[in-house]
C-alpha cells in the first residue's frame, strides 16, 4: 500500500462530461470505489487522473458538495444541527426526481457512505405516502404480480393501505 | 446497469431504500411486486430495518381523560410529530406494562393474568398461555405482579416476559419470598424460581425495566444498587451505580438505556447528568454529559427522562413531553396535553421503537 500523507497533495478525477476535477485525499478516502484506486500500487497521485465514466461533472460536483458541507460541520461547534437541516433540504429542492434517482446511482458508483445513506432516506421520504404505482413508476419496476396475488396481499395487509390516497 | 422489469436500482440500493420507510409504507410496498415482497422477509433486511430503527426513538404515552374515563395512546416520534397509536388489533382493553425493542407487553384490564406481547408496528400478536400458578397463589399485596418485564434480542427471534413480585399463599401473610415466573416464546411455556429478598419499587422504578446483555435491570427505591435479572441462569444479582453519584438531597435517579447500554439518569435542581455504563462486566461507568436545567426551571421538579440515544433524551411532565438535542443542546416541545387530566404523562410513559421483530 502507497501512503504518503502529504496535507497539499489532491486526487484528480475525471467525470464522463467534463473536466478534471480536483479533491483533497480526506474528501476521496470517503469513496470507495477511488479509494481502491488510490490504494493500488501503480497509482501515483501526482500524474494519475481517475476517470469515472458512470459519473457526470454535476453528480460528482454535487457529492462533493455534500462531503465538504459535512466534514466541515463536523469539525467546527456542535451547533449546527438547523444549518445542516437547512443544507440538506436545500441540496434535495435543487434535485428533481430524475436527478436523484442519478445522483443515487453516481453515490452508489462511487460507494460514499454517507451520500447513499442521505439519498435513500431522501428517496424513502418521498415514497413514503405515495401510491404503489408511483412508486413502480419511480423505480421503473414491473408489476409481475397477478391481479388475484396483487389483491390477496392487498386484502392480508388492509390496514396499511388505510387512509392512503391511491391515483 | 441492469434497466430490465427487475427496475433502476441495485438491489442493495432499494434494500436501503425499503429499510428506511415508515413500517406502513413498507407493508404496501410488498405489493410493488414478487422481489420486493421476497426483500422484505429477508433475515438481512430485517436486521438492517431494526439496527435503522435506533435512529428514530419514540415514546409511546397513556393519556387518560377522567371525564370520560377513558384513555388512548400517543407516540411522540421525534422525526414524524405527534400521532394516534392504537392497540385495536388486539380486541381487548389492556394497559402496556414494558416495552422493548418494538414489542411490547400488555395486561389485560378485564382479566387478571391475561397477558399479550405484540408488534403494534405490524399489528402482531401474542396470547401468553396462563401460568397454572395463578388461581392458588397470589402476589402481594393486590394479586399483580409487582415487576413485569419484557427481554426480547433482535437477533434471536425469541423473547421472555418476567413477572415477578412478593408472594403469598391465599390466606397467609407474605413470608419474604420473591417469586419470579418467566415466560419462554420457544418452549410457549413459564417457569418459576423463587429467592428471599426484600426490594421494593416506585411506579418509576417498575416501568423502567432495561434490558441489555441477556439481563433485565430495575431501580429500587433505595436507589443503592440496580436489581438484575440475569435470564441465562435465573439468578437475581445486584450492579453497583456510578461511583461519585450523589442520591438524596434533592437528586433523583432514573435508570434508562442508552444506545444498548444501562444508563443512570440523575437529576438536580439546576443540572442533569447521565452516566453510561462502558463496560458492563468491569462496572465502568461514564458521565457522558452535563445538561444544565436553566432553561426549563420552573418544571425541574416534575421531569421524568423517558427514552434516549446518543442524541436526544425524551422527557415527560404532567401535561408536556419535552425533547432535549444533546449536540444543539435545545429543549423542544413535543406535546401538550389538552384536557385536564387525571394522571400524570410520565405514569405510563414507555421508550419505543418501530422494528420488524417478530412476537409469533
Amino acid at each position: 500500500m502507497a501512503k504518503t500523507p502529504e496535507p497539499k497533495r489532491t486526487i484528480s478525477l475525471k467525470p464522463c462530461d467534463g473536466d478534471v476535477i480536483e479533491v483533497s485525499p480526506m474528501i476521496a478516502k470517503q469513496m470507495q470505489t477511488i479509494q481502491s484506486f488510490i490504494e493500488d500500487d501503480s497509482f501515483i497521485a501526482t500524474t494519475t487522473i481517475i476517470p469515472l465514466p458512470n459519473v457526470t461533472a454535476f453528480q460528482l460536483s454535487k457529492i462533493i458538495d455534500y462531503l465538504n458541507y459535512h466534514s466541515n460541520s463536523k469539525a467546527v461547534a456542535d451547533n449546527v444541527k438547523e444549518s445542516t437541516k437547512k443544507f440538506d433540504e436545500e441540496f434535495l429542492k435543487e434535485l428533481e426526481h430524475d436527478k436523484l434517482k442519478e445522483l443515487l446511482h453516481a453515490a452508489n458508483y462511487l460507494n460514499v457512505k454517507e451520500v447513499l445513506d442521505f439519498l435513500c432516506q431522501a428517496v424513502a421520504d418521498l415514497i413514503q405516502d405515495k401510491s404503489v404505482k408511483f412508486v413502480r413508476k419511480f423505480f421503473g419496476v414491473v408489476n409481475d404480480y397477478s391481479v388475484e396475488e396483487e389483491e390477496d396481499i392487498r386484502r392480508t395487509h388492509a390496514w396499511a393501505f388505510e387512509g392512503v390516497e391511491e391515483d | 446497469m441492469d434497466t430490465q422489469g427487475d427496475g433502476i436500482f441495485a438491489e442493495e440500493v432499494v434494500i436501503q431504500i425499503l429499510a428506511r420507510l415508515p413500517v406502513k409504507s413498507l407493508f404496501r410496498s410488498k405489493t410493488v411486486c414478487k422481489l420486493w415482497y421476497m426483500l422484505s422477509l429477508d433475515n438481512y433486511f430485517i436486521q438492517l430495518f431494526n439496527e435503522l430503527s435506533r435512529k428514530n426513538p419514540m415514546i409511546l404515552v397513556e393519556i387518560s381523560d377522567s371525564l370520560h374515563s377513558t384513555s388512548s395512546l400517543i407516540c411522540v416520534d421525534n422525526l414524524r410529530g405527534v400521532s394516534e397509536f392504537s392497540l385495536d388489533f388486539l380486541n381487548d382493553r389492556v394497559k402496556v406494562r414494558a416495552s422493548c425493542n418494538g414489542l411490547l407487553c400488555c395486561s389485560s384490564i378485564p382479566d387478571k393474568g391475561v397477558f399479550y406481547v405484540c408488534n403494534p408496528a405490524t399489528r402482531k400478536f401474542r396470547l401468553l398461555p396462563k401460568s397454572r400458578e395463578r388461581p392458588v397463589t397470589r402476589f402481594y399485596p393486590d394479586g399483580e405482579a409487582t415487576l413485569v418485564g419484557l427481554a426480547c434480542d433482535s437477533t434471536f427471534q425469541k423473547f421472555n416476559v418476567v413477572l415477578a413480585g412478593c408472594h403469598r399463599t391465599f390466606g397467609h401473610r407474605p413470608d419474604g419470598s420473591f417469586i419470579c415466573l418467566v415466560f419462554d416464546s420457544e418452549l410457549n411455556k413459564w417457569r418459576k424460581f423463587i429467592s428471599f429478598q426484600d426490594d421494593h419499587f416506585t411506579h418509576m422504578n417498575k416501568n423502567q425495566v432495561i434490558f441489555v446483555n441477556n439481563a433485565l435491570h430495575w431501580l429500587t427505591v433505595s436507589s443503592t444498587y440496580i436489581l438484575v435479572l440475569d435470564l441465562s441462569c435465573d439468578v437475581w444479582r445486584k450492579k453497583p451505580l456510578p461511583y461519585d453519584l450523589i442520591y438524596g438531597m434533592g437528586n433523583r435517579i432514573y435508570l434508562l438505556d442508552f444506545d444498548g447500554c444501562l444508563s443512570i439518569i440523575q437529576i438536580s435542581e439546576a443540572w442533569m447528568n447521565i452516566w453510561v455504563l462502558k463496560d458492563y462486566w468491569m462496572d465502568e461507568w461514564c458521565i457522558v454529559d452535563k445538561v444544565s436545567l436553566r432553561c426549563i426551571r420552573g418544571m425541574v421538579p416534575g421531569i421524568f427522562p423517558i427514552s434516549q440515544t446518543s442524541e436526544y433524551v425524551f422527557l415527560a411532565t404532567h401535561k408536556q413531553v419535552l425533547v432535549y438535542h444533546r449536540k444543539s443542546q435545545v429543549w423542544k416541545e413535543m406535546y401538550t396535553v389538552k384536557h385536564s387530566s387525571t394522571l400524570p404523562l410520565w405514569f405510563s410513559a414507555h421508550a419505543y421503537r418501530s422494528t420488524l421483530l417478530s412476537c409469533i
